[in-house]
């Protein structure tokens, strides 16, 4: 495996609140292209690792590094301009706005008018606001949510407002997309078109981390998994090799 | 369906700008116009809070200081040194945004509720520094004698010809809001309100935003300062204390918080309001707490929205026929 196939490097990477440590040295290679799985029981630390890698707080020691830049330390906004974007556990929507405007929200860093220009509606914002509109309705479109683009966010069902988080996300054209619980209260034709989507992404070139406890979705299409347990990594692999492992089943059952 | 709602703001902005040039002549009344004037002046100040307050969604309690800096700085450099009124103006707005960006700067780097602690320390001391530095303010008994403004030979030295520059400079105070609300910065402003981490998380630097918002609320105040100053040309401490900047609070969340348009109407309902309990000064301020905790309480989208809300459910409920039995 030559450098350049990996995207997202971790290394050595804890985080410790106020005492209590919530990672513990877990180091990770993310391949270009390629769905790798974060899995492990509740309070493993899968959400701290995405929230690391994206910014919202730093590691207290390790270090990570995006195509080869360290990002560990910057700001989530300045990440998300490298090219890394989210959607969130528990559903971060917008929803003071509507579907359409938070697609056009992912499309900041993809433009560029400022204060000054905006409050004088200068020709090149008019512009703008053109491209960014059908941008917004192309990708509503992408993710199946056009006719809905001028609802109120708030007003869409649950499983809706899912994907408009992808959407939003996508907006952004990231390089490597991060889904924390993608799947996570949705119903079984729901969880088969979920799987479906995340494979599209993968198609578009997008390297994905995808944190889920539905086994059948994380088994069925990631390329690699990394089983963390109380904040360390006990196992990675395929998902063949990692369902095999005795470390994982005792951590999932308990002993034998 | 945006182009529909563009059509129709555009029409608004239309109709808005015909009464503004048609109620001085139609109404004659001498104190109808002055607190129209005074409408005007709140909602330069609303307009601008309400970008901060209904799109950002950070309180600040010191816009009062704001309209005061505004308000001193043109009449100090005007009168005393002899600036000439125009660019004074413009340069109020500077300092004040300057000295804006120092009180914000610090304050909306943390999280929670920061600003408003700062912005009302602020405000107190600001108000301690017109009363005390006499020898420049004029101290508690005011500062009288600033000059009109003027634009060639036409003086704004009356009622009604104040009543044009003031809504002239609030018409497009409130077409700017609008430009800005349905731009990349308003929709950036308002996902900073709904979830700041996601926000941040596509790209957008919130706190450069916030400051950046807050300035420009601050500036939209200076400006609504130096106007009024060369309109009544007195001015004294007691017109920028902590009361007026509760009162424009107040006038943005009962106009209705995140709406341009509201914040104008909670400008006009408020002053109208205070003008007809002025007989009473103490229960002006009683009313205006209870009726920001009945908004709150009761019609938390505001007055306006609140209302066409209600009359909305009352139109789909008159429109359900009861079940007939066979």
């Amino acid at each position: 495996m030559s450098y350049s196939d990996v995207i997202l490097r971790v290394e050595k990477v804890w985080k410790e609140f106020g005492g209590i440590l919530a990672l513990y040295d877990v180091s990770l290679d993310v391949k270009r292209n390629e769905i790798t799985a974060i899995i492990g029981p509740n309070g493993a630390g899968k959400t701290t690792t995405l929230n690391l890698i994206t910014g919202i707080y730093p590691p207290t020691s390790g270090k990570i590094t995006f195509e080869g830049k360290v990002i560990s330390g910057l700001k989530p906004f300045r990440i998300s301009a490298q090219g890394i974007t989210r959607t969130f556990q528990n559903l971060q929507v917008f929803q003071n706005m509507s579907v359409l405007e938070n697609v056009m929200v992912g499309l900041h860093t993809q433009t560029q008018s400022e204060f000054l220009s905006c409050l004088l509606h200068l020709p090149r914002v008019k512009k703008e606001e053109k491209t960014v509109k059908e941008e917004g309705y192309s990708i509503l479109r992408f993710l199946n949510l056009e006719k809905k683009g001028h609802w109120l966010s708030s007003g869409l069902p649950y499983g809706e407002q899912k994907r408009l988080e992808i959407a939003r996300a996508l907006a952004a054209k990231p390089k490597m997309i991060l889904l924390d619980e993608p799947a996570a209260g949705l119903n079984a034709k729901e969880i088969d078109e979920m799987s479906e989507l995340i494979l599209k992404i993968k198609e578009m070139g997008i390297s994905i981390i995808l944190v889920e406890h539905v086994m059948n979705l994380v088994m069925g299409i990631s390329d690699k998994i990394m089983v963390l347990n109380y904040g360390q990594k006990i196992s990675e692999g395929t998902p063949k090799e990692v369902q095999r492992d005795s470390q994982v089943i005792q951590a999932y059952l308990g002993k034998g | 369906m945006f182009s529909f709602i563009k059509k129709r703001e555009i029409l608004v902005l239309v109709i808005f700008a015909l009464a503004i040039i048609l109620i001085p002549i139609a109404v004659k009344n001498k104190y109808y116009i002055i607190v129209m004037n005074v409408i005007g002046l709140n909602t330069i100040v609303v307009v601008g809070l309400n970008l901060l307050i209904g799109f950002a969604g950070q309180i600040s309690l010191g816009h009062a200081a704001f309209y005061g800096l505004g308000a001193y700085l043109s009449a100090i450099l005007t009168t005393t040194y002899g600036f000439p009124p125009w660019p004074t103006v413009v340069l109020a707005m500077i300092i004040t945004g300057m000295v804006a960006y120092f009180v914000g700067y610090p304050s909306l780097k943390l999280k929670g509720h920061y600003l408003v602690m700062a912005t009302l320390g602020f405000s107190i001391i600001v108000n301690i520094f017109m009363v005390e530095l006499d020898q420049i303010t004029g101290g508690p008994s005011g500062f009288p004698g600033i000059p009109h403004l003027s634009i060639g030979r036409l003086v704004f030295d009356s009622d009604f010809k104040n009543f044009y520059l003031i809504w002239t400079f609030a018409f497009f105070c409130i077409l700017a809001s609008l430009n800005l609300v349905n731009s990349r910065v308003g929709r950036a402003l308002k996902a900073i309100d709904g979830s700041e981490i996601a926000a941040n998380t596509l790209g957008v630097d919130t706190d450069r935003y916030k400051v950046k918002v807050f300035v420009l609320s601050a500036m939209f105040a200076s400006l609504a300062g130096s106007l009024y100053a060369h309109y009544i040309v007195f001015i004294s401490p007691r017109n920028f204390d902590f009361y007026y900047s509760i009162q424009v609070v107040t006038m943005v969340i009962v106009g209705g918080m995140g709406s341009v348009w509201g914040a104008f109407f909670g400008a006009s309902l408020l002053t109208v309001l205070s003008e007809i309990l002025h007989v009473a000064e103490k229960f002006n301020i009683i009313a205006n707490g209870v009726i920001l905790t009945l908004v709150l309480i009761f019609l938390p989208e505001g007055v306006a929205m609140g209302l066409f809300s209600l009359y909305q459910r009352w139109k789909i409920r008159s429109l359900i026929v009861p079940p007939q039995k066979n």
